[in-house]
C-alpha cells in the first residue's frame, strides 16, 4: 500500500554561528505531513517558523536530523538534487512575491514550466493564469500589479508545475485582509483541486484554523501537539 | 540631519556592505593610471627632449648671422644659465698636397652644453668624449678633410694665414647632424683662433649660435624675456627648426601619450558612472527613508556626495602612491634605452591625478547621484515609486558634456581633441544602437534554444536599461582595449615604416653635369639602391608676379628669411617619390611657359597659389615660372625633397650641380669610397648616422608609448569589471528564485554564460568597428601615417567578445549559483 506521508523529518535542528558564539534557532524537531494534508506553522517573530520551512523545503540544510521528502533523502542530497525535486514536486508562494520584475506574469508563470522543459508551456500558463483571474493581466509586469495581484501570479506559478507540495510563507503578510481572504480561498480551493499538501507559515489565526493541523513553535521548539500531523 | 557624521558612518557601513569597494577600485586604479601615465611621460618627455637637446648642443639657441649681442649671454649667466659661442662658415683649407672646402666650426670654452663631441685620434679610429676645445692652432678635423688632404692625424694644414695642427678626427659633433645640404666636411677650431687666423674676411658667409643651457624653468622664462628684444637678424632656434625628424618624433610621442592618458581618463569617467549607478540603485530605499525621516532632498544628496568622497579620497591617495611606485618601475625596465640619469618628475603628475581624479568623481558620479533628488519618501510604502527608469537624459548629457570638456582640456592638440571627442561619441552612439537592436532582437534570438540559453538570452530583453550601460560600459572598455592593443601596435607599425628601412644612408653632393654618366655608370655596375640624380640649382627669388619681394608683406619671420636667403631649385620630368600632388597638374597643358611646382608647407608659408608667376636668378641669369601645382613632400622620406621645382627642363642655363641619394647596407660603403677617389669634387654626406638617431629614438619612444598604453588597458580592464559586476544583486536575487523553482546550476551556468556571451560578442564586434574607425581617424588626422585597416578584427571582437566576456561573467556571477535558495524566504522583494 502506497505510504501516506509525503514529508517526514526526523530530528532536525539548525545551529548558526551567532556574535555570541552557537545560536540554536531550532531544537530538535521530528513531524510528519501526509499527502492533501494542510499545515499552519504558526508562533511568534523569531520562533523559527521560516527557517524549519526552509528546511521541510529543502531550500537550507539542516545542522542535523533527517528529512525525507517524496521518498527522498534531502539531508543526503546535493543542492542540484533537490533543486531538480523541487521543481519536479514542490510549489512556493511568498510573503513578498518573488515575481521576477523583469519577466511578465505570463513569462513568470512559465519559468517553473520552463525548467521542468516540459513543453507546452504558454498554454499551461495561460490557462492557470485564467484560473486565478488574471487571464486579462498575463502581459502585465509585476510592477504593473497590485499586491493581490502578484499573490495570484505567484499562486499561479506555484501550481503551475503541479506540485504535490506547497509551501507557504506569509502569503497574505503583504496583503489587506480583503485581498487576504481572497488569496488564501484561491490558495485552499487549488489545493483542494490539486489534492497538494499545503504547509504554511502564518501570523493568522484566521488562516491557521483553516488548516487541518497547526504546530506552534516558540523559541525553535513546537509548543503543543497538533491534531493530526504528529509532531515532537 | 549632521550631513557630515551620517556620511562618515555611512562610509564605514557602506564598506562592510562591499559596493563602495568596487567604486574605490575604480577610482584606485584609475588614479593610478593617471599617476603613472602623468609622471612617467613626463620623465619620459624630459629625458628625450634632453636627448633631442644633445642634438642642438644646447637647450636653446639663439642664431644670427652677425655677432649675437653679447647682452644676451650676460642675461642667460645672470640667470644661472651656461653659454658658449659657435661660429661657423665656409672656407678653403690647404695642405701640400691638395685643397678643400670645409666649415669651420669655432667653438667657446664650454661646447658643447648638451651632449658630447666625440674624437679619435685616427680616422675611424677608437673614439674618445671630448672634455675641452681645440687649443690654439689646433684644428680637430672630419676624417674626409684628411683623405681630401692627403694628411695624417700629427701633420697641419693651412688655414687663412695660419698653419694649425691637425690633432684629432672627429666621430660625432651632436649639432653637426643638420642642414646636411650645407655641409662641407667640418675643421673645428677654439673660437679665439679665427680671428687670429683672419679668416673672417669681408662678405664671409658666417652663422653665430648663442648656446644657453640650464634648469628648464628658467631656460622658458629666458626664452620669453628673450623674445621680444631680438633684432631682425637673430632668431631663437627650436628643436623642430634644427632636427625636423627628432622634433616629429616627440610630437607623435606626445600625442601618443597625450592619447593613453586621456582614454584612460576617460574610462575611469565611465567605470565610475557604472559604480555610482549601483551604488544609487541600492540606496533608493534608504533614501525614502530618510526622506521619511525629515531629510531635505539636498542634505541627502551632499550626505551622499560625502560618502563617495570619502571612499575616494584614501582610493585616489593609494592610486597615486602605487602610480608613483609604477613609473619608476617602468623607467627602470627601460633599461639604457634612456639616458642615464632620468630627470625624477616632480609633484605635479600626483597633483594633477588627484585634481582630475576628484573632477572625474564630480562630472561623472553626481549626475547618477542626482537621480536620489526624484525619490519620493512614499517609495517607503511602495517600493515601486522612484524605481521607474525616470529619464536619465540630464544625466547622460551632463557626463557627455563632461567628457567632452575633459577631452578638449586635457588634449593641448586641437585636432587629437577633436578626433578623440569624435571617436567617443561615434563609439558612444554606435553601442548605444546596437544595444537597441540587442533589445529588441533578443527575444527572437532566443526562440528554438536549451532554456539556458532562451532564458539568457531573453533576459537582454527583459533588462532594457541595464543592457544599454552593459553594452556601452564593455563595448567602450572593449574599444579601448582593442585600440590600445591591436591598433597602436598598427599606428606604430605605421610610424616606423615612415623611415623605410632602405632609406638612403649617403648624399652625394657637388656632382658637375660631366659627372653624371660617370655616377651613373658607377651605380649601375654596383648595383647601388639610388633614386638617380637631381639637379640642383643655388638661386634667390628675385620677383614674385613680377614684383620685387617685399619681406614686410610675408606673413612670417621664416617665410621673410627665406626671400634674404638662398634658395635651392631642383626640375625633372617626373614627380620625384614622396610627392603627391595636392592642386593642380604636375604638367599643366594649359599653362604657357616653365611650370612650378611647390611645396605644401613653402607655398604656404609664403603665401603663394597656383597661376603666381614666380622669378628666380642666379649669377645673371634668371628664369621665370608659374605655379601649376602644389605638392606634399613626405620629408620622413629622407629622399633629395625640394620646396621649388621646375616640373619640365627649361632651366639647364642656371648654373648648378647635381645630387643624389643612395642606400647602402653595412659592409658596401666602399662603393662609395671609390666613387669618391674617382671624383674629388664631390662631397659625401653620411646621413646613416642621422638616420640612426632618428630611428633609435622612434624606437625608444614607441616601446615607452607601448608601456604607458599598458596602464590604459588596465583601466580597460576595470570598466569591464564594472560593466559585468552591475545588475549583479538582481542577479543573485533571480538565481535564488530560479533555484527556489528547481533550476539546476547547468542551468543557471547556461543562462548567465549566454546573457554574457550575448552582451559580449554584440558589445565585441561594435568595439572593434569603432576601434578601427578611431584608428583610422588617428592615423589620418592626427599621425598622419599610412595605416592598414585589420579587417579581421571584428570577427576576433565578435568571439573574443563572446567568449572572454561570457567566461568573465560566469566567474563574476560565481556568487550567483552560490547564493543559497533560502535568500527567497529571508529577503525582501
Amino acid at each position: 500500500m502506497e505510504s501516506r506521508n509525503i514529508l517526514s523529518a526526523k530530528d532536525i535542528s539548525k545551529i548558526v554561528d551567532g556574535p555570541g558564539g552557537a545560536l540554536t534557532i531550532l531544537h530538535p524537531t521530528t513531524l510528519t505531513i501526509d499527502r492533501a494534508q494542510s499545515v499552519a506553522i504558526v508562533g511568534p517573530s523569531g520562533s523559527g517558523k521560516t527557517t524549519l520551512l526552509g528546511l521541510l523545503a529543502g531550500l537550507d540544510q539542516p545542522s542535523s536530523g533527517q528529512i525525507q521528502l517524496l521518498d527522498n533523502t534531502l539531508t543526503e542530497m546535493s543542492e542540484d538534487q533537490r533543486a531538480a525535486l523541487r521543481g519536479r514536486a514542490v510549489g512556493f508562494v511568498f510573503q513578498s512575491f518573488h515575481l521576477l520584475d523583469s519577466l511578465t506574469a505570463l513569462e513568470n508563470v512559465m519559468l517553473p514550466l520552463e525548467l521542468d522543459g516540459s513543453g507546452n508551456e504558454q498554454e499551461q500558463a495561460q490557462e492557470i493564469l485564467t484560473r486565478v483571474g488574471l487571464g486579462n493581466r498575463i502581459d502585465h509586469y509585476p510592477n504593473q500589479l497590485s499586491g493581490g495581484e502578484k499573490q495570484r501570479v505567484a499562486i499561479a506559478r506555484a501550481y503551475a508545475g503541479t506540485p504535490q507540495i506547497l509551501f507557504a510563507d506569509e502569503p497574505t503578510g503583504n496583503l489587506d485582509s480583503a485581498t487576504g481572504k481572497d488569496i488564501t480561498d484561491l490558495l485552499f480551493e487549488l489545493n483542494q483541486q490539486a489534492d497538494t499538501a499545503l504547509i504554511l507559515v502564518t501570523h493568522e489565526e484566521r488562516l491557521a484554523k483553516r488548516c487541518d493541523t497547526v504546530i506552534r513553535l516558540e523559541a525553535g521548539r513546537i509548543k503543543a501537539d497538533p491534531t493530526s500531523a504528529s509532531a515532537s | 540631519m549632521k550631513i557630515f557624521r551620517f556620511s562618515l558612518r555611512q562610509v564605514r557601513r557602506e564598506w562592510r556592505a562591499g559596493e563602495l569597494r568596487a567604486l574605490a577600485l575604480a577610482l584606485t586604479v584609475s588614479a593610478a593610471a593617471l599617476t603613472s601615465v602623468g609622471a612617467f611621460s613626463e620623465r619620459v618627455r624630459k629625458a628625450l627632449t634632453q636627448g633631442a637637446n644633445e642634438l642642438l648642443a644646447a637647450d636653446l639657441v639663439i642664431q644670427s648671422r652677425q655677432v649675437v649681442n653679447p647682452q644676451w649671454a650676460e642675461e642667460a649667466n645672470r640667470r644661472g644659465l651656461s653659454s658658449a659661442l659657435t661660429i661657423e662658415f665656409p672656407t678653403v683649407a690647404f695642405s701640400d698636397s691638395g685643397s678643400v672646402l670645409v666649415q669651420v666650426k669655432g667653438v667657446s670654452s664650454g661646447y658643447p652644453l648638451r651632449g658630447k663631441l666625440t674624437l679619435a685620434k685616427e680616422s675611424y679610429g677608437p673614439t674618445t668624449v671630448a672634455e675641452a676645445i681645440p687649443g690654439a692652432r689646433e684644428a680637430w678635423v672630419d676624417p674626409r678633410v684628411l683623405a681630401e688632404l692627403g694628411l695624417n692625424v700629427g701633420q697641419t694644414m693651412e688655414l687663412g694665414d695660419h698653419q694649425f695642427a691637425v690633432n684629432q678626427t672627429i666621430a660625432f659633433e651632436p649639432d653637426g647632424g643638420g642642414g646636411v645640404f650645407n655641409l662641407a666636411p667640418r675643421v673645428m677650431l677654439a673660437f679665439e683662433s679665427i680671428e687670429q687666423a683672419g679668416l673672417l674676411g669681408p662678405g664671409a658667409r658666417v652663422q653665430y649660435r648663442q648656446l644657453i643651457a640650464g634648469d628648464p624653468t628658467e631656460i622658458a622664462t629666458f626664452s620669453r624675456w628673450l623674445k621680444p628684444r631680438l633684432s631682425a637678424g637673430e632668431s631663437i632656434q627650436t628643436l623642430a627648426d634644427s632636427q625636423q625628424q627628432i622634433g616629429r618624433a616627440l610630437d607623435r610621442a606626445n600625442q601618443f601619450l597625450l592619447l593613453a592618458a586621456l582614454t584612460a581618463v576617460l574610462l575611469a569617467g565611465i567605470a565610475i558612472v557604472i559604480a555610482v549607478r549601483q551604488f544609487v540603485e541600492r540606496h533608493l530605499d534608504t533614501v525614502a527613508i530618510l526622506r521619511c525621516l525629515g531629510s531635505g532632498q539636498t542634505n541627502i544628496i551632499c550626505a551622499f556626495a560625502l560618502v563617495l568622497l570619502w571612499a575616494a579620497l584614501p582610493a585616489l591617495l593609494l592610486g597615486a602612491a602605487l602610480g608613483y611606485a609604477c613609473q619608476h618601475l617602468l623607467i627602470l625596465s627601460l633599461g639604457d634605452l634612456l639616458p642615464t640619469t632620468v630627470p625624477q618628475a616632480g609633484p605635479g603628475a600626483v597633483i594633477i591625478a588627484m585634481g582630475i581624479g576628484l573632477l572625474t568623481l564630480l562630472g561623472y558620479g553626481i549626475p547618477p547621484l542626482l537621480r536620489l533628488r526624484r525619490v519620493p519618501p512614499v517609495r517607503v510604502l511602495n517600493r515601486q515609486m522612484g524605481n521607474a527608469p525616470a529619464s536619465q537624459f540630464t544625466s547622460d548629457a551632463i557626463v557627455v558634456i563632461f567628457s567632452l570638456g575633459l577631452i578638449w582640456w586635457l588634449s593641448s592638440d586641437i585636432k587629437l581633441g577633436a578626433v578623440m571627442a569624435g571617436a567617443s561619441l561615434g563609439a558612444g552612439l554606435l553601442l548605444a544602437a546596437g544595444a537597441f537592436l540587442l533589445i529588441r532582437l533578443a527575444r527572437r534570438l532566443a526562440k528554438g534554444r536549451t532554456l539556458g540559453w532562451r532564458y539568457g538570452i531573453a533576459n537582454l530583453a527583459r533588462r532594457n536599461r541595464g543592457v544599454l550601460m552593459q553594452v556601452a560600459g564593455l563595448g567602450l572598455g572593449l574599444t579601448a582595449i582593442f585600440l590600445l592593443g591591436v591598433i597602436q601596435r598598427d599606428l606604430m607599425t605605421g610610424w616606423r615604416n615612415t623611415l623605410p628601412a632602405n632609406a638612403p644612408n649617403f648624399f652625394l653632393i657637388n656632382v658637375q653635369p660631366d659627372q653624371i654618366n660617370i655616377i651613373e655608370q658607377h651605380f649601375e655596375r654596383t648595383q647601388a639602391d639610388t633614386q638617380g640624380l637631381f639637379p640642383l640649382a643655388v638661386t634667390r627669388l628675385t620677383a614674385i608676379n613680377g614684383e620685387v619681394p617685399n619681406p614686410d608683406s610675408l606673413p612670417t619671420p621664416r617665410a621673410r628669411r627665406r626671400i634674404d636667403g638662398n634658395m635651392n631649385i631642383s626640375w625633372g620630368n617626373d614627380l620625384s617619390i614622396g610627392n603627391t600632388i595636392v592642386q593642380g597638374q604636375w604638367q599643366d597643358p594649359a599653362v604657357e611657359g616653365p611650370q612650378i611646382s611647390l611645396a605644401q608647407s613653402w607655398s604656404q608659408s609664403m603665401g603663394l597659389t597656383l597661376g603666381d608667376r614666380l622669378t628666380f636668378g642666379a649669377g645673371s641669369v634668371e628664369i621665370t615660372g608659374t605655379v601649376s601645382s602644389i605638392r606634399a613632400v613626405d620629408w620622413d622620406s629622407f629622399q633629395p625633397n625640394f620646396f621649388i621645382t621646375f616640373s619640365d627642363t627649361p632651366t639647364q642655363t642656371l648654373p648648378h650641380t647635381y645630387i643624389s641619394s643612395v642606400f647602402l647596407p653595412e659592409g658596401q660603403f666602399s662603393i662609395v669610397a671609390e666613387l669618391v677617389r674617382q671624383l674629388p669634387n664631390v662631397s659625401v654626406i653620411d646621413v646613416g648616422t642621422l638616420m640612426k638617431k632618428v630611428r633609435d629614438m622612434i624606437e625608444r619612444v614607441s616601446l615607452t608609448v607601448q608601456i604607458v598604453f599598458l596602464f590604459t588597458l588596465l583601466a580597460g580592464v576595470v570598466v569591464l569589471l564594472a560593466a559585468l559586476s552591475a545588475g549583479l544583486s538582481q542577479r543573485q536575487h533571480e538565481g535564488a528564485v530560479l533555484r527556489t523553482l528547481g533550476g539546476s546550476s547547468r542551468q543557471l551556468r547556461s543562462a548567465i554564460f549566454s546573457e554574457f556571451a550575448t552582451l559580449g560578442a554584440v558589445a565585441g564586434v561594435l568595439a572593434a568597428v569603432a576601434a578601427l574607425g578611431a584608428g583610422a581617424l588617428l592615423a589620418r588626422e592626427v599621425f598622419e601615417i599610412e595605416y592598414q585597416i585589420s579587417w579581421w578584427l571584428p570577427a576576433l571582437g565578435l568571439a573574443a567578445g563572446g567568449l572572454c566576456i561570457g567566461t568573465t561573467g560566469l566567474l563574476g556571477s560565481r556568487s550567483v549559483l552560490q547564493t543559497p535558495p533560502m535568500v527567497t524566504l529571508r529577503q525582501g522583494n
